[in-house]
């Protein structure tokens, strides 16, 4: 069977150095994204980053070259197959939404191909865009100043339902979406959820075989972001393929047959999400938070077989340390640890083992946390 | 155009003029700003008259009637400005409420968006001039007998080549995503050269001779020359031809600088402003 | 006013006059605009005087003097700080309503009047630098010869900047609830424009519309300082005009603050501060 979706060894460079427009201009606009990034990254995340270092992860300078260049997308290759949901997961400015830009034609790969139902997305790109529903990040892509029912109404008509289907087509989707009792207000009295949802309905206007959703639950209450994952599982049922980006991990587990974790623009892992939490050398995740270990965790490395340290935490002024790790042997290896722990004369301040996250297999992957 | 494309230009017209009357407050001003405008200019002539004729004025272009020589040519200045706003401004304005990119998404050439959003900026530029004209003849009692067709032919082929200058102009706008200096100022000049207030040979000599490259000053001069009996600057005919050469060259130009913008855009990928 | 109160109106003075330098559409304002705005009516006065000057004597007749560029300019100059302090002093609230700053600023414990006239002040320097350069650009490309006493036309400017400003606060408070000024703005910009002289003696106007005329502080300035920079004229021959002025600057203040006092309010109590 053919992929709806198929990404070969894709790629997109930005010039650092734009051409043309005023220097103050540049200045001030990159200062304002600047800004912006920051915006987004501390509305996503009320955890300040625990190394500031990686705010914009994925403006990764190519130094080597010594050329001014962003890679933005460095190298992404995947397939995504009808009836599948295929999970783009990775922290912001990963690239992800660059990806789903080039694929909907909105953005030229610098290189590579793409293809949607075997429809190149640069050389066809108009047959490409008739098999697609998109839903772009935000909830700006809609007129304001029309009513639900308006907006759909026109973009039927640009999508190319036939006129005498446009009336029962958007009904049908407004009722789908919760949206039939509101559908003749106007959007700017929308709230974020039902504008989010109207987007969803002007995607699936053409009903196309091909969705993306870019963020699609950000920002919305978790009620609505979970009705809006219901529907993302019917649209599966029904045969499509779906791409979706977030860096939400237990949305991307919830939702997704296969996920790609995406950072600086690469893949650095791709599979099943009980594939990739398999990646992680034991089915228990484990947390330890500890006084007087001063950072180091000699210690208990040493004492204890196979321990496999996920992630290390130090608060400076409480002086505690929080480690994340699995152990090869569970069960035989508890009994080292807590001697280890007794022998080093450390104050035990938590304790918890769970089931591994997404979360634990990007931070093993990544050494960093999604949300830093 | 398939049958198809005429749907999708009549649900862009329909989109465009709906949102036209959904700000009311400024569908009214934009009746009421070209008048604005003239108040200064009418009463400045004022001042510089006798008994209602304009001594100054009669000797440069060959009329009295100073009235309908600046309403005339605010008539067709206001083509400038619609379409320097409309399809630069508006085009701006749905980078920035990001519904360009859902536009763009949609299976069908970006020229239908174009073609249906000047259909709408020319339509209610129309109507606006109808509403001068009215306000003006309320105001002013400002009359126009002579016939109105000639003058028209000039002025449609006018109307079409400012359009196609305006498709250029969108290219421009999606380039350096900063419209609103550019249209301001770019109104106002064009508008200063092309002499809607007054005939272009007031201007100093080098001015005047970038006017004079501009096929809207044969057309402003044309219309004037035919409705109110002005001394043209050339023949009508000439002027005419002008137009029409002018209307073809810049329906190709704006099409071929749109075209390569375009594909600039979307390598840069700056289709909404973040 | 205690001492916080002056120190920080000189903050925001400070910070507003930073960003302004870094923001680079003052290029426009500050330097296209001036040299380009008058043209159109310069252009046009020239025309009505006839190729001969066949009309300046009609012109001399109604307006007392027969430099129409001097006329023009000391009518378009004050329009033109108008309509800048407007959009930009006029929308500065807004605008730091839309970035967030606003409500940032709000909460700390500083008096939120002493940052309206920090920014005020600022809006007063730009005023006078534009006025400079516009007055430089006048000399240059419309042969503009300043005659009359610069130090009588300066304070008379400076007072006219006065309802200006309180315009302007009139304007940025105004804008904090309902958003969208912009058609408001040029509305009442038009007003000015139509009806307060700018390229003409209001003497032409009808005689209904001159009432209008006399109520907008504007036309006092323009027509004093036509006075005192085109005839010559000193203190003493504009003392009805000035007196106008000063009775209009304090209406418009007053306006404006209670304005911003009310917006202030509306903000607390509906919690729209941060909205947008």
């Amino acid at each position: 069977m053919e992929a709806a979706v198929a990404a070969v060894d894709l790629r997109k460079h930005f010039p650092r150095k734009q051409v043309g427009g005023n220097i103050l201009v540049r200045r001030l606009r990159r200062y304002v994204k600047h800004r912006r990034t920051k915006e987004v990254q501390t509305g996503a995340s009320p955890a300040p980053a625990a190394d500031g270092q990686t705010k914009t992860a994925g403006t990764i300078e190519d130094s080597a070259a010594g050329d001014d260049v962003i890679l933005a997308v460095d190298g992404v290759s995947f397939e995504v197959n009808p009836g599948e949901v295929f999970g783009f997961l990775g922290p912001n400015g990963a690239g992800k939404t660059t990806t789903i830009r080039m694929l909907a034609t909105l953005l030229e790969p610098t290189s590579g191909h793409a293809y949607i139902c075997g429809y190149d997305v640069t050389k066809q790109s108009r047959e490409v865009r008739r098999r697609l529903g998109v839903v772009l990040a935000g909830d700006r892509s809609l007129y304001w100043k029309l009513s639900g029912r308006e907006n759909l109404e026109f973009f039927a008509t640009l999508y190319h339902v036939p006129r005498r289907q446009i009336k029962g087509r958007v009904d049908e989707l407004l009722e789908r979406t919760q949206l039939a009792d509101r559908a003749d207000e106007l959007v700017e009295r929308y709230s974020t959820g039902m504008r989010q949802r109207l987007s969803l309905a002007r995607a699936l206007l053409a009903d196309p075989p091909v969705l993306l959703l870019d963020e699609p639950t950000l920002g919305l209450d978790p009620q609505a972001a979970r009705n809006l994952r219901a529907l993302v599982l019917e649209l599966k049922q029904e045969g499509r393929a779906i791409l979706l980006t977030t860096h939400y991990m237990e949305e991307a587990d919830f939702l997704s047959d296969r996920i790609a974790i995406i950072d600086h623009g690469k893949i650095i892992a791709l599979d099943t999400p009980s594939g990739l939490k398999s990646r992680l050398t034991s089915d228990r995740v484990f947390r330890l938070e500890v006084a007087g270990l001063h950072g180091n965790i000699d210690c208990l490395v040493e004492r204890v077989p196979e321990l496999n340290i996920v992630e290390l935490r130090q608060d400076e002024e409480a002086e505690t340390t929080q480690l994340t790790f699995t152990m090869m042997d569970g069960q035989t290896n508890t009994a080292a640890l807590w001697q280890a722990v007794a022998a080093a004369g450390l104050m035990v301040l938590n304790y918890t083992v769970k089931a591994p996250t997404l979360e634990d297999v990007f931070i093993a992957l990544t050494g960093r946390g999604l949300r830093d | 155009m398939q049958a198809q494309d005429w749907y999708v230009l009549w649900a862009i017209v329909r989109k465009e003029w709906r949102i036209f009357l959904r700000y009311p407050l400024n569908a009214l001003l934009r009746i009421a700003d070209p008048l604005i405008w003239l108040t200064p200019v009418y009463f400045m002539s004022l001042s510089f008259s006798v008994n209602g004729r304009a001594p100054g004025f009669e000797a440069f272009t060959g009329t009295h009637n100073f009235l309908a020589f600046i309403l005339l040519g605010n008539i067709v200045g206001s083509y400038i400005s619609a379409v320097l706003w409309n399809m630069g401004f508006s085009l701006k304005q749905e980078m920035e409420q990001g519904t360009l990119e859902s536009l763009w998404l949609t299976p069908n050439s970006p020229w239908l968006h174009l073609i249906g959003r000047s259909t709408v900026s020319v339509l209610v530029t129309g109507l606006n001039t109808l509403g001068v004209w009215l306000a003006a003849y309320l105001l002013f009692g400002f009359e126009i007998t002579s016939a109105l067709g000639p003058a028209l032919l000039v002025l449609i082929p006018m109307v079409i080549a400012l359009y196609g200058f305006g498709i250029a102009y969108a290219g421009i706008v999606l380039y350096l995503r900063d419209a609103v200096t550019l249209s301001d100022i770019g109104t106002y000049t064009l508008q200063i050269l092309s002499g809607i207030n007054f005939p272009v040979t007031a201007l100093p000599r080098p001015l005047m001779i970038v006017g004079l490259t501009l096929p809207m000053t044969y057309a402003i001069d044309a219309i004037r020359a035919l409705l109110i009996g002005t001394t043209p600057l050339v023949a009508i005919e000439v002027s005419l031809a002008i137009v029409l050469i002018s209307m073809f060259v810049f329906l190709i130009l704006g099409r071929v600088v749109f075209e390569r913008i375009d594909t600039r855009v979307r390598k840069m990928g700056t289709l909404s402003t973040h | 006013m205690t001492a916080n109160d002056i120190r920080t109106a000189a903050a925001v003075l400070r910070k507003d006059l930073i960003v302004f330098r870094r923001y680079p559409t003052w290029i426009v304002s500050l330097l296209i605009w001036p040299a380009l705005f008058p043209a159109m009516y310069v252009f046009m006065a020239r025309t009505l005087s006839g190729p001969g000057g066949q009309a300046v004597a009609a012109f001399q007749s109604v307006s007392g003097t027969d430099d129409y560029i001097g006329f023009l300019l000391f009518g378009i100059i004050p329009w033109m700080i108008l309509n800048t302090t407007l959009w930009d002093f006029g929308t500065h609230l807004r605008t730091e309503q839309v970035r967030g700053t606003l409500e940032a600023t709000w909460t700390t414990p500083a008096s939120r009047l002493s940052m309206l006239i920090g920014a005020s002040i600022r809006q007063l320097v730009i005023s006078l630098l534009f006025l400079t350069i516009t007055l430089f650009m006048a000399c240059l490309l419309y042969g503009f010869e300043l005659r009359g006493d610069p130090l009588t036309l300066l304070g008379l400017l400076s007072l006219s900047l006065l309802p200006i400003i309180g315009l302007g606060m009139l304007f940025a408070s105004l804008i904090l609830w309902m958003k969208e000024t912009s058609s408001l703005v040029v509305i009442v910009r038009g007003i000015f424009m139509a009806f307060a002289g700018m390229t003409y003696p209001i003497e032409v106007l009808p005689a209904r519309m001159q009432i209008l005329s006399k109520a907008l502080p504007l036309t006092h300035a323009i027509r004093a300082m036509r006075l005192v920079g085109l005839i010559g004229v000193g203190w003493n021959d504009v003392k009805y005009e000035v007196m106008m002025l000063a009775i209009l600057s304090v209406v418009f203040i007053a306006m404006g603050l209670m304005a911003f006092r009310l917006a202030e309010r509306h903000g607390q109590s509906t919690g729209t501060l941060g909205h947008y």
